[in-house]
């Protein structure tokens, strides 16, 4: 049963993916404060890890094809136990899109907008995103192009506009903390940037050739994974050790820009860059939980839910954390561990668990 | 703000329920209802000033202070 006839193209798909992972670009304090000077290297590491991760990704979305993974889930588990285990996924998309428009409101609120209240940039900017999300995947989908040019043209100006306050010597001394400090950068890499791809599982069916699935997602992590590294080197570079105790290094370090006194204060511009990222990120991850609800009641059309699910949205994300210190302390130390539980233990139970049961890919369904 | 939300729940329910009630979905209404009435309660209760306990922080207490599952 479709709740839509959207379809998608791979193209679309690859730059749906490298602006979602861009749009957690202003979270680089996360690793940062973890790994200071080495998080470059930990980037890289993480997105071969990344890679193995999507592998399985693909391999369980192209099991089913024009399935998402509630569906999946239902096939794998029976209808009880794989109602149990969605439900289990409903809520950590709730979490998700809840600490990411928390996110929304901290930067809002601590450097765009320090005078206004913090519910009411939230409520406008869920609206924002319920907006999209009501108007549909393809629609969705269509602008993360658009998006994802626009990122790596102010990534291109600002490294350019930073090359003079670059000091090469920042990321030195190399290798030189504890191994189990990289273990958890190199966790918290693959799980909050890379592996929150799995909300993509409700838009792999709707792509419009399954079999470019697995070059539209590699390539996807490839554009999103570069623009990354080149975030963290060039922070690193600008910043230094100050890394390690800012709260939006990628911020701070756009607001140093200053040529000759005339091009300066243009954080405001990255500001939007990062905003617009966070709305394209916010608005799937929003799509991906209506379509859960939609999906394990069984409904007929996921528009009318869409308003309301906001609101649980914003409620949510005004009472997750007291302060952005503790927001910072899961971001570095539970998280890594609680989605890597959603991300990777449970595709990978279910992958095992259907190649048990020995579900094959149906030929004659992609024949049709 | 008490006027606040209930000027936005009213205009959600006038955009979303008159369409669900012309096509005469009746399970969608149910589930739109129920999240509805979720929705509104608890920003009631958050306009209110109620402390609402935070899932978030559950997962967290769960993890770190029962499986010790974290890396600080």
């Amino acid at each position: 049963m479709k709740l839509d006839n959207e379809t998608i193209t791979g193209g679309q798909l690859t730059f749906a993916i490298g602006a979602f992972i861009l749009g957690s670009s202003l979270l680089t304090s996360f690793v940062l404060s973890v790994s200071a000077q080495d998080s470059w290297l930990m980037v890289l590491i993480s997105t071969l890890i990344s890679f193995l991760i999507y592998w399985m990704y693909i391999v369980l979305s192209q099991k089913f094809p024009g399935k998402d993974l509630i569906e999946i889930n239902d096939e794998v588990f029976g209808s009880i136990v794989g109602k149990i285990i969605s439900l289990f996924y409903l809520y950590f998309f709730f979490s998700l899109a809840a600490l990411n428009t928390k996110d929304v409101g901290n930067f809002v609120s601590g450097y765009v907008l320090p005078e206004s209240p913090g519910p009411v940039v939230l409520v406008m900017f869920v609206f924002i995103c319920a907006w999209a999300v009501r108007k549909g995947v393809s629609t969705m989908l269509r602008y993360g192009f658009l998006f994802t040019i626009m990122s790596v043209l102010f990534l291109g100006f600002s490294i350019i506009f930073l090359i003079k306050d670059m000091h090469f010597g920042n990321f030195l001394p190399f290798l030189h903390l504890p191994i189990a400090t990289y273990l958890q950068s190199i966790n918290i890499i693959t799980i909050i940037p890379f592996c929150e791809i799995v909300v993509f599982f409700m838009i792999f069916p709707h792509i419009d050739q399954p079999k470019k699935l697995k070059k539209s997602v590699l390539f996807g992590l490839l554009i999103g994974a570069t623009m990354l590294f080149l975030i963290i080197a060039r922070d690193t570079a600008v910043l230094g050790n100050t890394t390690n105790i800012l709260s939006m290094p990628s911020y701070e370090s756009v607001r140093i820009i200053n040529i000759s006194n005339v091009i300066t204060r243009t954080e405001i511009l990255f500001a939007i860059a990062f905003l617009v990222l966070l709305f394209f990120k916010i608005s799937i991850i929003y799509y991906a939980i209506v379509i859960t609800l939609a999906r394990i009641f069984k409904l007929r059309t996921y528009r009318p839910i869409v308003y309301v699910t906001g609101i649980i949205i914003i409620v949510y994300a005004l009472i997750t954390f007291d302060s952005p210190m503790e927001n910072a302390f899961w971001g570095s130390n539970v998280a890594p561990i609680f989605s890597s539980l959603f991300e990777v233990l449970l595709p990978l139970i279910t992958l095992i668990i259907a190649q048990i049961r020995g579900f094959q890919k149906p030929k004659e369904a992609v024949a049709r | 703000m008490i006027l606040f939300i209930l000027t936005i729940f009213a205009l959600i329910a006038l955009v979303d329920m008159r369409g669900l009630l012309k096509k005469k979905y009746r399970k969608e209404l149910i589930v739109f209802s129920s999240i509805f009435i979720i929705a509104l309660s608890l920003s009631l209760l958050l306009s209110f000033g109620v402390a609402l306990y935070s899932p978030i922080k559950v997962s967290q207490y769960f993890l770190k202070d029962i499986l010790h599952l974290s890396y600080k």
